[in-house]
């Protein structure tokens, strides 16, 4: 079984010292094979497509976590509300009653108003408005024309 | 280094995949032909060559400025190839149907284009015969000149696991040799006896 076995390993070697130098003389002689020209301008193509490719992959996982959390966050907010409206009920009627009686005083005053503007009459009004306006015309002027003089200082 | 490669190299490295894509066209050749020769058909080399150097322009944060940049790329392409022989079987297309334009244009004589082919033919049946991480250790120590530290570390394995995978190597091929060229001769010397009366 031994003498076999190191017979093979003798047989292995024979061919390896006939057939090795054979074989080293085809592989170095093989020429080295080219690609076709533009390869570097298809690399650059190919490059530019991946890199779009990549972004719209990553656009579509911003959007998707973007909606699940605007979700996660109208769900929280909505269990959140609920709760605190659960919670707040004789809070919110006093507020409620706040507003409601406020809403009343200054519909008082409002009717108070109307009668104090309805009782002056039109031609008052005419001339305080006239007046007025004059006025601002003038303060206006006087501003242009100080504003105007010390830039030309 | 050639200056001019520190120069892309690190612009590519922040991004600028115009500076890359001269670092492509200076390595584009050697890359190519491991692929082919890994793969065996061009079409896939050149799908292998392309796809090696995007990977390569992707992880350029992780390349190690100490190490060759050649050597880095090719172990990029190798790995990529033995993980396409893994995936698929690779389809051999025979170098019959291989456009000849190529050995044309260098002015090769008939006699000469059909030593070359010859040459390709047996070259291509030998690799194939061999497991792609063989393949790929035989390609690099043939084609590349590299030593044995050189491949080793490309391949991340031991200089002793490498010249045991080379040697397993040559043997099979040796084999695969041997019963090509008995058969060759048998049938030449079968065709010679039939011609004598």
């Amino acid at each position: 079984m031994k003498s076999r076995s190191l017979r093979s390993q003798r047989e292995d070697d024979a061919l390896m010292e006939l057939v090795l130098p054979q074989l080293e003389q085809v592989f170095r002689v093989a020429e080295r094979k080219e690609p076709e020209p533009g390869f570097a301008q298809r690399w650059l193509a190919r490059q530019l497509h991946a890199a779009r490719a990549q972004q719209r992959v990553r656009n579509n996982w911003m959007v998707a976590a973007n909606g699940l959390a605007l979700l996660l966050m109208l769900a929280l907010i909505s269990t959140g509300a609920l709760a605190l409206l659960g919670r707040s009920v004789p809070f919110l009627s006093d507020v409620f009653s706040g507003i409601v009686a406020m809403v009343g005083f200054e519909l008082a005053l409002a009717s108070v108003v109307f009668a104090v503007i309805s009782a002056v009459p039109v031609w008052v009004w005419l001339i305080s408005c006239s007046i007025g306006g004059t006025l601002l015309v003038l303060w206006i002027a006087a501003f242009r024309r100080a504003t105007f003089l010390r830039e030309q200082s | 280094m050639p200056p001019n490669e520190i120069q892309w190299l690190k612009a590519a490295r922040q991004g600028d995949s115009e500076a890359f894509s001269r670092l492509v066209e200076m390595y584009s050749r050697p890359v190519y032909n491991l692929c082919y020769r890994m793969l065996g058909n061009p079409q896939d080399a050149e799908d292998a060559a392309q796809e090696a150097f995007l990977r390569a322009f992707r992880n350029l944060g992780r390349y190690d400025p100490q190490r060759k940049f050649a050597t880095w790329l090719l172990s990029i392409a190798a790995n990529y190839c033995i993980d396409q022989h893994r995936r698929v079987r690779p389809v051999q297309v025979s170098l019959d149907d291989a456009p000849e334009t190529d050995l044309r244009e260098r002015g090769a004589g008939p006699e000469k284009r059909a030593i070359q082919r010859e040459t390709e033919d047996d070259v291509q049946r030998l690799l194939a015969g061999l497991s792609a991480r063989d393949r790929v250790a035989i390609i690099l120590y043939y084609w590349y000149d590299y030593s044995y530290t050189e491949i080793a570390k490309e391949l991340a394995i031991t200089e002793v696991a490498l010249k045991a995978r080379l040697h397993r190597a040559r043997r099979g091929l040796a084999a695969v040799w041997q019963q090509d060229h008995t058969e060759t001769m048998f049938a030449q010397r079968s065709a010679y006896e039939k011609q004598i009366p």
